[in-house]
């Protein structure tokens, strides 16, 4: 718990302007140094008491993450320091499963995060990560019964190994990139989770993930899968206290949709303005499984984060809709992969950006058609607003098209707010900022109102202090 | 018309004396040529790993151990009418002739920035000169023609077009680039300039034979409220990769970059355009269709690039393909890097076979399938080279694609 003296320290560091920049003063069962080594990876599979076959995994991955060089394309990497990170931090020493139980500091940070009541209100399971490890979690009985399986991935590799063994690093090989290597390697945290055959989960699983400490690293694992005729829609969000130092987010999400499942992964991400967000999402949808990311990126410095959906067999259908908020000193470098590796399979791209303030929203996306997938439909739109003439936008994408029988479009454009919209506004009384804050809400409806309630008023509610002070 | 030296030079250091003494330039022009083989030794090649290489291989175009071809140019006028005052004469000559338009290369310049260019302009062995008189327009289009002939050894050819419209001058140029069969390495080199107010029809027509691989570099800058029409048309070759650029330089600037492909066989065509807005309140429209047909494939980077405070900037592009075999491969990579806020930018890229519903229509009126196929190819080229004046052009150029579509479908 902070006291009063430490308390006024952190205080000044907190930068006004961003509501999720409280901090609690450190205080860990386990904190590495920093910089990563062959011993500290062994420690954490230790201290983990994981499987033998586990370790190798992550040895091996650090090995293909010291040989991967950094990406050259994208965002600007120069500043991330792979040495001046720590890996590995571990708040308490269990995760529990009561509310009482948890820590006091803990307590208080996911209060005023408004994870309790938005549980106590009709959440299905949370599942908070606040830096490595899942501290608190806990799951409706009626989902139990169902044989839903919604835990920590350290906890699922505990009670599942099978499981996990058998999908682990399916779809996001450790070679895939430089970041999906060092994840692999040092991964702490994330969720887990199986829907058994034809079973509908119809709320949304919910998890809150939060970085603490200073220059630390963030690298939660995810794995759903879901069997045949099922379904989950399953949520996360991010933020994080705001420090002077720059830290690290590097996730890898996979996902499996067996035949005839689908599967909607929603994200908002608010991390602080000082992260660097590199994370690796990518899906494989079976015969008939649907697959939808709805991925809005408001915070961090840097973001490069493409989700992939892979069509892998016949009347798969994949679905992203994102948005990308780029103020200050931020670039959002974000979009979207369909791979259609089997007929009759179909894909549709929505993206939206806003740069304002001196940012940069870049949409880098691919569409990628082999040679044997006949009768493909695909749609890419990408729409984005620069709100003032010292921001940037770019689109950047790529159809890599081997087959005839197709029918592929993309449509981009890039403009400032209408002025007619504004004086329209503005006639019925608005002022010129709320009048922008309206335009700004109405290009992200379609994005908005695919969010369960509680969020799309958050989400309205960051827009709005984003818009802040835009005119003038 | 067209000629070739009997003792081709071979594509070493040493041979560009004897080729500016054979082309009769002036000292300064051969100063410029060894200018330009110092930057050639000292700029990088091209590699695989950069953008714009990642589709076609850079060192398809290794000049090593090549002869060098050269050829001068023909020159006429489409259409019927009245005959034109001579605007335009091989390159070579307009050096002595026209030397007030070429002050790039009497004062030091130009400097280069790829290795090829630095190629061209230290191996030039051809190319053409055409001056727009001010403020008069020139009806009838004017057709430049280079025909590389039948030879032996492997050969290079490096022609160098420059085209100056003065202020208020309108025309119309159509360059021919085409070779016989055999191992031929092209590299032209095309720059346009427009003053204040002129305005120009380009049409670059790419008809190489089957040997030749060709890398083309095409740039244009346009002053204060020019307006250009630029059309390339990509029917030969084994392997084209062309890099078209317009510089918006002047406020109320208007270009249009449109682009017609028609791959077949084995045919690889790779087109990069740039449209890039410097200065506010100018225009941009690109439009390139690609019919692939066959095992061909084909490559269009296109980017829309608005610089800080080029505001009230209005630029459109569009690609579509129509993919008329199973085993022809399109790419396109269509970009907008913006940095002011007042603009209209879009893009658009479509993938298609043949209109299922185009051609059930077609069939019901009566239309044979394989008729309904060539209507249905047809449309898709109509709707580029309709967007150029002149009825004696677009008959031309129709016909070219008809050409070329009847040899890749057969009968």
């Amino acid at each position: 718990m902070a006291d009063a003296s430490t308390e006024a320290a952190i205080v000044q560091q907190i930068r006004s302007d961003y509501q999720y920049g409280f901090s609690d003063a450190e205080d860990y069962v386990f904190k590495s140094g920093k910089g990563l080594t062959r011993e500290l990876i062994m420690e954490i599979s230790r201290i983990k008491q994981e499987p033998e076959w586990m370790l190798e995994i992550r040895l091996k991955a650090f090995e293909v993450f010291k040989s991967k060089p950094m990406p050259t394309w994208g965002a600007d990497l120069s500043g991330i320091d792979f040495d001046d990170i720590h890996y590995y931090v571990r708040p308490s020493e269990k995760a529990e499963t009561d509310w009482d139980d948890v820590p006091e500091y803990i307590k208080n940070t996911f209060d005023r995060l408004g994870i309790p009541e938005a549980e106590r209100k009709f959440l299905a399971g949370v599942s908070a990560q606040y830096e490595s490890e899942v501290v608190y979690h806990s799951i409706r009985e009626d989902l139990e019964k169902l044989g839903v399986i919604f835990l920590d991935m350290d906890g699922a590799l505990r009670q599942f190994p099978e499981i996990v063994r058998q999908y682990f690093g399916t779809v996001i090989p450790m070679a895939d990139n430089k970041f999906a290597a060092l994840n692999t390697a040092v991964w702490s945290g994330g969720s887990f989770i199986y829907v058994p055959e034809g079973v509908k989960v119809d709320i949304p699983l919910q998890a809150y993930f939060r970085i603490n400490a200073q220059s630390m690293g963030q690298f939660e694992r995810t794995l759903i899968i879901t069997a045949p005729g099922s379904f989950v829609h399953y949520i996360e969000g991010c933020t994080a206290p705001v420090y002077s130092k720059d830290s690290l987010h590097a996730a890898v999400v996979e996902l499996i949709a067996l035949e005839g499942s689908k599967i909607r992964y929603t994200t908002i991400q608010n991390w602080s303005n000082n992260v660097y967000n590199l994370v690796t999402k990518r899906a494989k949808a079976f015969r008939n499984a649907a697959v939808e990311w709805i991925d809005g990126n408001l915070g961090s410095k840097i973001t490069m984060k493409y989700p992939a959906i892979f069509l892998m067999e016949e009347g798969a259908r994949g679905e992203v809709l994102s948005i990308a908020f780029a103020g200050k000193g931020q670039h959002q470098d974000a979009g979207a992969k369909m791979v259609h590796l089997a007929p009759h399979t179909s894909s549709t791209v929505l993206s939206k950006s806003i740069s304002k303030d001196g940012g940069r929203a870049s949409y880098r996306g691919l569409v990628k058609v082999l040679p044997k997938a006949e009768k493909i439909r695909s749609n890419v739109r990408c729409d984005a607003l620069i709100l003032d003439p010292e921001s940037r936008s770019d689109t950047y994408p790529t159809m890599d098209i081997g087959n005839q029988d197709v029918h592929i479009g993309h449509e981009a454009t890039v403009s400032k707010v209408g002025d007619e919209q504004v004086f329209y506004l503005m006639s019925r009384g608005l002022s010129e900022d709320d009048a922008i804050t309206m335009i700004v809400n109405g290009f992200f409806e379609p994005f908005t109102k695919e969010l369960p309630l509680e969020y799309a008023v958050e989400l309205n509610r960051l827009i709005k202090l984003e818009m802040e002070g835009s005119v003038g | 018309m067209t000629t070739m030296a009997d003792d081709m030079l071979n594509l070493e250091p040493a041979s560009i004396e004897a080729l500016s003494r054979q082309m009769g330039e002036p000292d300064w022009a051969l100063e410029a040529r060894r200018r330009a083989l110092a930057a050639f030794v000292e700029l990088p090649c091209p590699e695989r790993t950069q953008e714009a290489w990642r589709r076609t291989r850079p060192d398809l175009f290794d000049p090593q151990g090549r002869r060098i071809a050269r050829v001068t140019p023909a020159f006429d006028l489409l259409g019927e009418g009245e005959p034109e005052p001579p605007v335009g004469m091989p390159f070579e000559q307009a050096l002595s002739h026209e030397p007030g338009d070429f002050q790039d290369l009497r004062q030091g310049g130009p400097v280069f920035q790829e290795k090829d260019s630095a190629m061209n302009a230290a191996w030039r062995s051809g190319g053409a000169w055409v001056g727009i008189p001010r403020d008069r327009a020139l009806g009838r289009p004017l057709r430049i023609a280079h025909e590389v002939p039948a030879f032996q050894a492997p050969g290079a050819f490096f022609p160098h077009t420059r085209i100056v419209g003065r202020r208020h001058g309108k025309a119309t140029v159509v360059e021919s680039f085409g070779s016989a069969e055999g191992d031929l390495l092209a590299a032209p080199v095309v720059d346009l300039h427009l003053e204040e107010g002129a305005s120009l029809q380009y049409v670059l027509v790419s008809r190489w034979g089957e040997g030749t691989r060709a890398l083309t570099r095409l740039q244009a800058r346009l002053e204060r409220n020019s307006q250009l029409k630029v059309l390339f048309l990509g029917l030969g070759g084994a392997t084209t990769k062309a890099f078209l650029t317009g510089n918006l330089e002047g406020e109320g600037a208007k270009s249009e970059f449109l682009g017609l492909v028609f791959a077949s066989g084995g045919q690889h065509f790779d087109v990069d355009t740039l449209q890039n807005h410097h200065v506010p309140a100018g225009s941009s429209d690109v439009l390139f269709n690609c019919a692939l047909n066959q095992a061909s494939h084909s490559v269009f980077t296109g980017n829309i690039f608005v610089a800080p405070g080029a505001q009230k900037t209005d630029a459109y592009q569009k690609n579509r393909n129509l993919l008329l075999s199973g085993k022809a491969h399109a790419d396109s990579i269509p970009k907008l890097e913006i940095l002011a806020n007042d603009v209209r930018c879009t893009h658009g890229a479509t993938f298609t076979t043949y209109d299922q519903d185009q051609q059930f229509y077609l069939q019901s009126r009566g239309l044979q399938d394989a008729d309904a196929r060539r209507l249905i190819i047809t449309g898709f080229f109509q709707e580029v080279i309709e967007r150029l004046e002149g009825p004696s052009l677009v008959a031309w150029l129709a016909g070219l694609m008809q050409d070329k579509m009847e040899a890749s479908l057969g009968t």
